[in-house]
């Protein structure tokens, strides 16, 4: 019983210690999604997606005007979402909010992408210890 | 749900190569190029996202295509609901949402057009499209799903410099589309 309680404890450090939060890699590139509430021209989309691109750490951006989505990918090493939302709602006084997906939403979205054994055990782990 | 679409359709076109080269025939044969082949095959060329490193041209299409696809995906209010993991922030030093969507389908296509450096596994259309063995499947998808899919399918491949005139983009759509009675299950 002692050294199925100490290897469980070994084992929760040894998770820690793998997934802890490192330094972000400076090659990953994350999605964000900025829904607006008025109604875009192409010439507004194109304008905001000018916009996007000048802005530091941004990679890729689409705009839809007929769904009025800002989409954009960005280095986190160089950025955050956040930052670049907060400055896009200063400079385009547009009624607009980055949409970020509940952790329910994401878990049923795509079943191309099964969460990992390794997920499984880590998100067991943090919410457990 | 839609990119396991493309992953099937170029399971389909890859089985028919693993079929041919199973035939007993004693006379050397040519080997048939693979659809892979046709969008660039396995010639190593420069990685634009990773500077200094190598991929292989027929990957490197089929990722700016998805890649493209993604985003038309994402922005589209007909299908995206399905897709917000894409919008999955940075987990413990793995990829990103996007970055796991994008290499999962990458591959799954890399895989299904016949390339050989690449490995792919997932479930079979049929159970990943049905909510009753598919906890990651809220509902069944419908025609106009399907519809919504290929449209952006192709919208995405065009954006990424592959009109839909293609040939090898034809034969990507058809094997897309014959998987149709296998993602609509209603």
């Amino acid at each position: 019983m002692i050294a199925f309680g100490i290897l469980t404890i070994v084992l929760a450090i040894h998770i820690y210690w793998v997934t802890r939060p490192k330094a972000t890699d400076p090659h990953k590139i994350v999605m964000a999604r900025i829904d607006i509430k008025n109604s875009l021209s192409q010439q507004d989309a194109d304008s905001i997606k000018t916009w996007l691109y000048h802005q530091k750490g941004v990679d890729h951006v689409v705009v839809n005007p007929q769904s009025k989505i800002a989409l954009f990918t960005f280095y986190p090493a160089k950025v955050s979402g956040d930052q670049i939302v907060s400055k896009f709602q200063t400079s385009f006084h547009y009624d607009a909010k980055r949409y970020v997906p509940t952790q329910e939403e994401i878990a049923n979205s795509c079943p191309a992408l099964p969460e990992s054994v390794t997920e499984k055990i880590s998100s067991f782990v943090k919410h457990n210890f | 749900m839609k990119n396991l679409i493309i992953v099937s359709v170029i399971a389909l076109s890859f089985s028919s190569v693993v079929f041919q080269s199973c035939k007993k025939d004693d006379t050397p044969t040519k080997t048939m190029p693979t659809l892979y082949d046709s969008l660039g095959g396995s010639a190593m060329v420069a990685d634009p996202a990773n500077s200094g490193q190598t991929i292989e041209k027929g990957r490197l299409l089929i990722r700016s295509i998805v890649d493209s696809a993604i985003f038309v995906i994402a922005g589209d209010t007909a299908i995206n609901g399905h897709f917000v993991t894409l919008l999955g922030e940075v987990k413990n030093g793995n990829l990103s949402g996007f970055q796991r969507l994008s290499k999962n389908l990458t591959d799954f296509v890399a895989v299904g057009t016949g390339a050989k450096d690449y490995q792919y596994t997932g479930l079979d259309m049929v159970t990943t499209h049905d909510p009753a063995k598919n906890p990651r499947m809220t509902g069944k998808a419908d025609n106009g799903d399907m519809d919504a899919f290929e449209k952006d399918l192709f919208t995405g491949a065009a954006q990424a410099g592959v009109p839909a005139t293609t040939p090898a983009l034809i034969s990507v759509g058809k094997i897309v589309e014959s998987l149709r009675s296998k993602v609509v299950q209603q």
